[in-house]
């Protein structure tokens, strides 16, 4: 289906992104591509399609067939109806305002005759199930639906070659598992072949039948199944900085103790099932992170209070009766579904949006009352996107910068900005231009430039969306430093499996109000009703979970 | 609100947007040779009716969009009435000495009155039109490249995004700035996030069309079909009649 022998690719002006990759890939596969970010994957799925060095320009040597014909030397139709590409971001996978005007676009491209494109439109959309949604603006859309109308998209071309470049990693957990499962029945087909490019393994490995990973400079160093190439890889993937799925993860841990020698890591949890029966139980509860503990109730004052708070768009009230205080030195989560209103609170607590009723305290003081620029002195607020908060032409300047307008003497600015810059590792690029960082620096910077004022209230948006495992555990020690500082540290998230190891506290919104409000472990020991609050349980608690019954 | 206008069932809405335009550049046209008062006042009344009648556009709701162009007519009065080219002979009363004429206070009521027109069937024209629709018959009627048409509506769709995104960085940046920065420069120093942004978007977009089977190229199938139909004919009637009765029965 798939064949690719000594395949190299280098954008104009730059080392080779893709070097001497080969692979055989056959119809019916699976098969996931793994490596650090910069490993040159997205570019061999834009390779695979033929786009890339159709529109995209590029050197490309060697020698890639699909369908026994070099992709790029076929039409743009042809190839898009043999191999079709879902891309990660949902917002701009899309050139029509509705969701039937989107499908049509595709389907007449593709010159399928007017007559059938409605029943294909239908059946497509009855497979994502979002048949209802068919005459929506798909910008009113959430950001898993727009994913499966991407989806929906592809089902009606109905390809034989599905290349998904990450198409979860923007997806909150609950739209994780929907579109991770319709792709199952894609996967489940014989005929068809699909290539995926994911960090978020949990949900694909379900499906996936073999892997390849790549390296820093995009060379193929294993392929094989996935059990057996993250066992005989560990060593190399914890040094990329590449997530392995939880199963795997743990089961390495629980190698390291034992005498036991294996060929593969289990990687779904099933498997872990039947791995961690040949263990003492001990042992494997052992191998499982831990909830952090939440520490001794804090005895200072609390730096944000919030008092019976509400806010509402016109009519539609987003939340009422919410009230919570944080401490110094505290590390909360702030979870709940997509749209419960958790980017609404961050915007109340600091000001950008008024309350409808209720008062939020900043160090005692009314926010209402305060200026903005009080308030950014108490709080740094990193957002989603680093790039919207840099100013100047340089990192170095851009920690400077927050020093200089609060008017620091040179020698202090000096040394915090050389400090800063040890702290969050960007001392080797102190020169570049933000812009042009890394998706991982670019997030250690936004958080840098956010620390420089000594503000007490640290909020933080999904800080980790989009980082590879490296990154994200850099950012976090970073974030616990400052903890330890004494900042309170809030962020959003989504993503349970980094709240269960890393907070201290939740506070989950669910319902209009605030529904949890306390330690990790007893959020996640089977007590709350998780549904309701519309996350899911983290991989590790149901490994955990799955370990009690096994022994029981 | 806009859409949901676009896309009532009323008679203006199933014109086909190629008829609606060329009557637009017509009455355009035709307004070029016309200096008195009646004749753009009975246009733009009519005009208002059609909108409101055919389109099942709310009275109030073209009112107040036509009153931004009514004060800039009323700019046309003023103008004439201070600085005219020739003062008329006719003077009817003075304002702090100034002498105001009949002639003057009727070329500039008429000039006001035109822009008045322009407005109301541009008005007319996006009040009943779907972008798509538009577009959908620019490619099937008068020619366009598809590769335009739906490069149009891709950017189209971005707009409502980027003033979403505008009001994130300009917020984000205050937050950086302790609120301390002078306007203008805080403006245009949020376009370069902005088309940073802008530019990746607009990056995979194409990417992800064209790995859908887009080429740019007039091979492609119909789902919509952007004939002509029975509505077209009465509007074109109606549209002929107007002219005749306003325009040119007039002249001759």
């Amino acid at each position: 289906m798939i064949h690719a022998d000594n395949v190299t690719i280098a954008y104009p002006f730059a080392e080779p992104s893709v070097e001497s990759f080969s692979a055989e890939i056959r119809t019916g596969e699976n098969v996931l591509l793994l490596g650090p970010s910069g490993s040159g994957k997205s570019t061999l799925a834009l390779a695979f399609q033929g786009i890339l060095p159709r529109s995209v320009e590029a050197e490309v040597s060697g020698r890639l067939n699909v369908f026994g014909e070099n992709p790029a030397a076929k039409s743009i139709t042809e190839a898009a109806s043999q191999a079709a590409l879902l891309f990660q971001d949902p917002e701009t996978q899309f050139c029509m305002p509705t969701v039937r005007e989107e499908l049509a676009f595709t389907l007449e491209n593709l010159r399928v005759p007017a007559d059938d494109i409605e029943v294909r439109m239908i059946e497509a959309l009855q497979f994502t199930g979002m048949l209802p949604w068919i005459d929506a603006r798909i910008d009113t859309l959430s950001g898993g639906m727009k994913q499966k109308i991407a989806v929906s998209c592809l089902a009606a071309v109905n390809p034989e070659v599905w290349i998904l470049d990450e198409p979860l990693s923007q997806l909150d957990p609950v739209s994780r598992e929907t579109v991770a499962a319709l792709l199952g029945r894609i996967a489940a087909d014989p005929d068809k072949t699909l290539v995926v490019i994911e960090h978020q393994l949990n949900e694909v490995m379900e499906w996936v039948s073999r892997g390849i990973i790549l390296n820093r400079n995009g060379q193929v160093t294993a392929d094989g199944s996935p059990g057996r190439i993250f066992y005989s890889h560990a060593a190399l993937l914890e040094a990329e900085g590449v997530w392995l799925p939880a199963p795997a993860e743990a089961g390495k841990k629980l190698l390291r103790k034992t005498e036991i020698t294996t060929a593969a890591l289990p990687v779904t949890l099933r498997e872990w099932e039947t791995f961690a029966a040949a263990h003492p139980i001990t042992e494997v509860l052992a191998s499982l992170p831990q909830p952090k503990q939440g520490g001794e109730p804090s005895q200072k004052p609390p730096v944000l209070e919030v008092k019976r708070a509400a806010s509402a768009y016109g009519k539609h009230t987003v939340f009422e009766n919410v009230s919570f205080s944080l401490y110094p030195g505290e590390m909360t989560a702030l979870v709940g579904a997509n749209g419960a209103g958790k980017s609404t609170l961050a915007r109340v607590l600091t000001g950008w949006e008024p309350l409808k009723k209720g008062t939020v305290y900043v160090n005692g003081q009314d926010i209402a009352g305060l200026k903005p620029y009080e308030i950014a002195k108490t709080f740094g607020i990193v957002f989603q996107q680093p790039e919207h908060q840099f100013l100047m032409p340089t990192v170095e300047e851009e920690i400077r910068y927050g020093m200089e307008i609060a008017g620091w003497c040179e020698e202090d600015i000096v040394q915090h900005t050389n400090e800063l810059l040890i702290q969050f590792q960007l001392g080797h690029i102190r020169k570049n231009h933000p812009f042009r960082l890394s998706q991982g620096e670019k997030r250690r910077l936004s958080v840098a430039v956010m620390v420089t004022n000594n503000q007490s209230i640290l909020i933080l948006d999904e800080p980790t969306f989009g980082l590879d495992k490296r990154n994200a555990d850099a950012l976090f020690e970073v974030l616990e430093q400052c903890r330890r500082r004494g900042k309170a540290v809030l962020w959003l998230t989504h993503d349970m499996d980094l709240v269960y190891t890393k907070a201290a506290r939740i506070l989950a919104l669910a319902e209009r109000t605030i529904a949890y409000d306390g330690s990790v472990e007893a959020f996640f020991n089977g007590s709350m009703d998780l549904e309701k609050i519309g996350v899911r349980l983290p991989a590790v608690q149901l490994m955990r979970l799955k370990e009690g019954d096994g022994h029981a | 609100m806009l859409e949901e206008l676009q896309t009532r069932e009323a008679f203006l809405q199933q014109v086909h947007p190629t008829l609606k335009l060329l009557s637009l550049f017509t009455v355009f046209f035709f307004m070029i040779f016309i200096y008195d008062i009646w004749h753009p006042l009975a246009v733009l009344l009519l005009t208002v009716a059609a909108i409101s009648f055919l389109g099942k556009v709310p009275l109030k709701l073209l009112l107040i969009l036509l009153l931004p162009f009514a004060l800039f007519g009323f700019s046309f009065v003023w103008l004439q009435v201070v600085f005219p080219e020739e003062r008329g002979a006719t003077v009817l009363f003075y304002v702090f000495h100034m002498p105001v004429a009949l002639e003057n206070i009727q070329t500039g009521v008429s000039l006001g009155l035109r822009a008045m027109v322009f407005a109301s069937w541009s008005l007319l024209f996006v009040l009943t039109t779907s972008p798509v629709s538009l577009v959908m018959s620019l490619i099937q009627k008068w020619h366009m490249p598809p590769s335009i048409g739906y490069g149009m509506m891709a950017a189209y769709r971005f707009l409502p995004q980027l003033r979403k995104e505008l009001v994130v960085i300009r917020r984000a940046r205050q937050i950086r700035g302790m609120g301390s920065k002078p306007r203008m420069r805080e403006w245009k120093e949020a376009g370069v996030p902005l088309m940073a942004g802008a530019v990746r978007k607009a990056e995979r977009t194409a990417l992800a069309m064209e790995s859908k089977g887009f080429d740019g190229s007039r091979k492609r199938t119909r789902y919509v079909q952007m004939n002509y139909k029975k509505t077209d004919v009465w509007f074109t009637a109606g549209f002929i009649l107007f002219i005749t009765v306003v325009f040119l029965l007039p002249l001759s």
